[in-house]
This record gives C-alpha cells, sequence and structure tokens, in this order.
C-alpha cells in the first residue's frame, strides 16, 4: 500500500505536456483588429492495461499477480485499435467545439484558426486534449 | 498441408494492412465539376527514413494539372500501408479546380 | 487490507474490466479550414455533416476509401460552397478489432 501511494504520488508530480497534431490557417489581419479567442476541450483518459501491469508487478501475493496480469491481457484484447495518447471514454467530446467558438464571437468573422491536439499526461492517466484558438476580426 | 500454409503465409504478407495517419478536407467550392486528383509514395524498409521529399510530389502534380486555375476543397489523405518488414507511405491528394 | 476486502477486490476488478471493455475510443486529430470571411446570414447557411467508418479486424484493412464515403455524403447534402469544414478522424476500440470514424461538418452556403 505504501508504495502504491508513493509511485501514485510521484506520477502526479511528474505531470508532461504532449503535443500530437498541430495545424495553423491563415491569418488576415488587414480586416480589422484582432480579439483573440480560444476553446479547450477534454476528456479523462486512462490506459487499464498499463494500470493493471503496474498493479502487477506491486502485488507482493502471487495469485494477486497473476489475476492482474490476466486482467491486463484481457484489457488489451478487449480494446485493441490504433490510439492517440491514451483511450476516452467518450468519443464525443470535441464535436461542437467549433460552435463554442463562434459563440465568442460576436462578429462571426475569425481568422487564423489553430488546431491542436494534445494531451496532458500523469503516465497511463491523462487529460486528452483539443484546442481552438483563433482571431475574432472585430 | 506445407504448402496451404506457405500459401496463406504469402497472401497476408502481400495483401498488407492499410492505416490512416492523417486527413484533411478544405473549403469546398460551388463550381465541382472538374475534379483533379494525384499520389505521391515512397518505401520504407523497417521503418527508416530520412526524408519526406515524397509530399512535394503530390502538390505538384496536383498544380501540374490545375495550371493558371484555383485549386480548393482539397481532400487529403496520409496514409500507410504495412507489408511486413516494408512500408509504403502514400499522399492521395484530390481538389476541385477552377479556372476563370 | 482485511482478508474480506481482498476477496472483494479481484472479483471487483473483474466485474470493471468487463464493463469497461470496447469501450474506449481516442481522437487523433480535428483539421479545420475555411473560416476566412465572415459567415453568412441565417437564412443562406445550412449546417451540415457526415460520417463514415470502417471497421477492421486485427490489423486487416484493403483501403481508407471511407474517407471519400464522408466527403461524398457531405457534398451530396451541399450545391453551393461549403464553408467552416471541420474533420474529425478518431478510433473506437473492441474485442481484437476496431472502428476507424471520419466525422465532417461544415456550413452550406446557398448561392
Amino acid at each position: 500500500m505504501y508504495k502504491i501511494t508513493l509511485y501514485g504520488i510521484l506520477l502526479l508530480m511528474t505531470a508532461c505536456a504532449r503535443l500530437d497534431h498541430v495545424q495553423i490557417s491563415d491569418i488576415d489581419q488587414s480586416q480589422g483588429s484582432l480579439k483573440p479567442i480560444s476553446v479547450k476541450v477534454s476528456e479523462f483518459a486512462i490506459e487499464l492495461a498499463v494500470i493493471a501491469d503496474v498493479s502487477s508487478r506491486l502485488a507482493t501475493n502471487h495469485n494477486t499477480q497473476n489475476s492482474l496480469k490476466e486482467i491486463r491481457d484481457i484489457l488489451a484484447l478487449m480494446n485493441m485499435g490504433p490510439r492517440t495518447g491514451n483511450p476516452v471514454f467518450n468519443d464525443n467530446y470535441a464535436e461542437n467545439v467549433l460552435e463554442q467558438l463562434y459563440a465568442q464571437c460576436p462578429t462571426g468573422k475569425i481568422t487564423g484558426l489553430r488546431s491542436t491536439r494534445e494531451a496532458t499526461t500523469y503516465g497511463a492517466v491523462s487529460g486528452e486534449i483539443v484546442r481552438l484558438n483563433a482571431f475574432c476580426i472585430i | 498441408m506445407s504448402r496451404f500454409l506457405i500459401a496463406l503465409v504469402a497472401l497476408v504478407t502481400l495483401s498488407g494492412c492499410v492505416s490512416l495517419n492523417s486527413v484533411s478536407l478544405t473549403q469546398v467550392p460551388n463550381d465541382r465539376n472538374n475534379l483533379i486528383s494525384s499520389t505521391a509514395h515512397d518505401w520504407l524498409f523497417l521503418g527508416f527514413t530520412s526524408q519526406n521529399d515524397f509530399v512535394e510530389e503530390a502538390v505538384n502534380g496536383l498544380k501540374e494539372q490545375c495550371k493558371g486555375g484555383k485549386l480548393t476543397g482539397i481532400l487529403t489523405k496520409h496514409q500507410t500501408t504495412a507489408y511486413v518488414l516494408v512500408f509504403k507511405r502514400e499522399i492521395i491528394a484530390s481538389g476541385y479546380c477552377n479556372k476563370a | 487490507m482485511n482478508i474480506n476486502m481482498k476477496k472483494l477486490l479481484l472479483p471487483l476488478l473483474a466485474v470493471t474490466t468487463l464493463t469497461m471493455m470496447g469501450c474506449t475510443h481516442s481522437i487523433h486529430m480535428v483539421h479545420t479550414d475555411g473560416f476566412d470571411g465572415q459567415m453568412p446570414t441565417a437564412s443562406k447557411a445550412k449546417y451540415i455533416e457526415a460520417r463514415s467508418e470502417q471497421n477492421v479486424v486485427l490489423w486487416f484493412a484493403d483501403d481508407t476509401d471511407y474517407v471519400e464515403e464522408a466527403k461524398d455524403k457531405l457534398m451530396k447534402q451541399c450545391n453551393g460552397d461549403i464553408r467552416a469544414v471541420s474533420t474529425q478522424y478518431s478510433t473506437s476500440h473492441g474485442f481484437l478489432h476496431w472502428t476507424n470514424k471520419i466525422l465532417m461538418k461544415g456550413v452550406c452556403v446557398s448561392s
């Protein structure tokens, strides 16, 4: 229990930022002043197979170790496929980002749209983020 | 049995597995009569490469087909086909060419 | 941890595993384009979207035509310009298989 708590605290202190995809669109500064606007949506992500694997290594009881290894293998088989970052349990979290962005721009003129797919990771747990930054032409 | 296994292994090896790396679609025009497309690829052994110049090939291919025109509604796919130790990276781009 | 807790832990983990199986997803990228210029008035603009999927078993996939499928579905909904286009590529994970998904959205501006 002590080891689990210690490793957990260490993981929480070693948060990393990760950048997966960046896109920058045209920036038009000729139509007026620019006001920065931004939308960020994120979803809790966890790699359960890694958690099970780490738990099996930390377990002291041999039977518990074997059971956790089996759970790790089942999880890896059950959630197979390409992934960017840790998997999430809801894939709808980024569907309304554009509507949210437009809500921040009263003139409806948007330029310099930057779209990034990033994350803040704490080992096997992370926040998977889709961020849209742009300028609203006032 | 062994011939069957060899044939099966050959079939699996040569069929390849295609995966999509990235996709993008730009603003689509009203006039969509002239669709043009261009592809470019390169081969990697064990995933090693030192350059990505094949991307420009796809862009130049599109430009060649739409000289003096405006190219919009560009759909770009970057995909990889895996054949055991060898990978084929491909850019497939298509768009609508409008010449005023 | 007492014996009762230990006895409960593994069944609890097993139930959690079964509940969580095949439930994970991953958004790979979101691409946007066509935000230049002012958005048209509500009477001339219509929000459209199109989705397509591809089921893949153990990495065996012949093509990526589901992308063109989504694009064609989007085009069919609009005879005018399509602006503010966004493309989302994601994967839903499963047991020895997964589903690649494309979601394309845009604003159809009637001429």
